[in-house]
């Protein structure tokens, strides 16, 4: 799968039209998406019309947008007109269709990219798995065998899997990172309020982001700059100033996950390891605002539907409903301590790294991880890593290495506020170099067995 | 009797108009002890008192 600056200028060149771009997409996606899993509907004739509608632009000479010729799909919680939200809930499958597009969805479409589908998710963008009791489970492309990662596991697949060279996604507490790095594609949770979150079916509003996930991390800067609300980022010039993060980061990460982000340090000149305070404290914050948010969100539903949620979901829900005012007041205000703090830890540094899981995907059929020695649940826990820097509401950009067993792993660069341009920048570096990089799955290794 | 942090949530919740059916208890009562673990790491931390309340930070 090539990347969408490839796609966009193949078509605009000629070199392919933009039906044919979309027939091949959709192709690819009826042949592989029966053992993975990732989309949940497909807009099939929606996509061709459009992308013919472009074709007739193109022999007439008429201005394209810069996605023109280029598809895409968006996990399950973003608002299309005339389409029922789902957010991965059967509960709302008989909900009323939106109205409009969501914000994201809408300047996507405005640059000319061609929407061909939904994808899977965790119900309500509550887990971090992709094992969804109505839709069913997103295999891992690298692994079927394995999970995929959540909520917006359908949205990292397909891009693994070459289906699509972008999707979108949302990120609360690590929803687009930890995907990413599973499945071994770049993911983007940009800071807080630099992509509009409008139209996008809310988990908790005060940490929830909307970002997306691609192919190669040459696609970023083209891809932010659709996305991003006026005078978000400002473009920085220097050589950025590299950290690793150490204490709570170093533990519990598996050996050639702790060599690559050596590695990527060393490139990226790192300046030795930042501790940042209280990480653990912060991220029992953020699974408590997470909790709350989110519970007294569905409360309505679950006093007159709760037999419509997943088990699972409902009862996490109910539990986060009750929490008591005091633990959600002390957690906000830690939240703004913990954000003084980490701008006084990082000092001039620019971008810390750190581990965005433990390692590579835990299996489908055993869905845990390791931590301080214990199995715990995957589902709650892959968040290990991505919950505390959630708190933060900084940018951060996942970008995927290669484990020694052919799985994928990744690490998170962490910019300050605005910092976006910087981080495509250094992955770009590193892309160039081979030190990270979205290897290719092979067409023969996707069985539709599992399906 | 002393009642457990679970049974007191859910007695505030009764309180509070929200109804928790007994077939769901189980799985509530296992994530408020989860809940729990996190409040008490939160709750333990002296916050200087000019950190004030803001739900919608942006750094």
């Amino acid at each position: 799968m090539s990347g969408v600056l490839h796609g966009a200028a193949a078509f605009r060149s000629g070199a392919i039209s933009a039906t044919a771009a979309v027939a091949e997409t959709l192709d690819r996606i009826s042949r592989l998406d029966a053992g993975l899993g990732c989309f949940t509907r497909l807009f099939a004739r929606q996509a061709l019309d459009e992308a013919q509608v472009q074709d007739r632009a193109r022999a007439q000479g008429r201005r394209l947008g810069p996605l023109a010729g280029v598809a895409f799909a968006v996990k399950d919680l973003f608002d299309l007109a005339g389409v029922t939200t789902t957010a991965g809930a059967a509960s709302r499958l008989d909900a009323p269709p939106a109205a409009r597009d969501a914000d994201a969805v809408a300047r996507m479409r405005a640059a000319g990219a061609i929407l061909v589908g939904t994808l899977n998710m965790d119900e309500f963008a509550y887990g971090f798995v992709t094992r969804n009791a109505h839709f069913g489970t997103t295999r891992n492309p690298r692994d079927q065998a394995r999970l995929a990662g959540g909520s917006s596991g359908g949205s990292a697949a397909a891009v693994a899997a070459g289906m699509l060279p972008v999707t979108l996604g949302s990120d609360t507490n690590g929803s687009i990172r930890i995907p990413a790095a599973l499945c071994g594609v770049y993911g983007l949770r940009p800071g807080r309020g630099a992509v509009s979150v409008r139209g996008c079916f809310p988990l908790a509003p005060s940490l929830d982001t909307v970002g997306y996930f691609a192919a190669t991390a040459q696609d970023f800067p083209l891809l932010f700059g659709t996305l991003k609300d006026d005078g978000a980022s400002n473009p920085v010039m220097e050589t950025p100033r590299v950290a690793t993060l150490g204490g709570w980061f170093a533990r519990n990460v598996t050996p050639d996950l702790q060599v690559a982000i050596g590695r990527i340090g060393e490139r990226l000149g790192a300046r030795g390891t930042i501790e940042l305070p209280e990480v653990e404290r912060a991220r029992s914050a953020a699974f408590l605002i997470t909790a709350a948010e989110a519970g007294n969100l569905h409360l309505p539903a679950l006093r007159t539907r709760a037999g419509a949620f997943d088990p699972e979901t409902r009862d996490r829900f109910l539990a986060g409903a009750l929490i008591p005012a005091a633990a959600i007041l002390q957690a906000q205000r830690f939240r703004r301590w913990f954000i003084a703090r980490t701008f006084e830890a990082m000092g001039d540094h620019d971008i810390l790294l750190a581990p965005a899981a433990p390692g590579v995907a835990p299996r489908i059929d055993d869905p845990v991880i390791q931590v301080g020695g214990r199995s715990v649940s995957a589902r709650v826990q892959l968040g290990l890593f991505t919950q505390p820097v959630s708190l933060l509401g900084f940018p951060v950009l996942t970008v995927p290495v290669a484990a020694a067993s052919g799985l994928s792993m990744g690490v998170q660069l962490i910019a300050k506020p605005g910092g976006e341009a910087l981080l495509f920048r250094a992955a770009q570096a590193l892309e160039e170099d081979g030190l990270v990089g979205m290897a290719p799955v092979q067409d023969r290794d996707v069985h539709t067995a599992f399906a | 009797m002393m009642q457990s942090p679970s049974d007191i949530m859910l007695a505030l919740a009764e309180f509070s108009g929200i109804e928790i059916p007994a077939a769901y208890r189980p799985g509530v009562i296992g994530n408020l002890a989860l809940i729990q673990a996190h409040m008490q790491q939160v709750m333990a931390f002296p916050i200087p008192e000019d950190i004030a309340f803001a739900c919608e930070d942006r750094p």
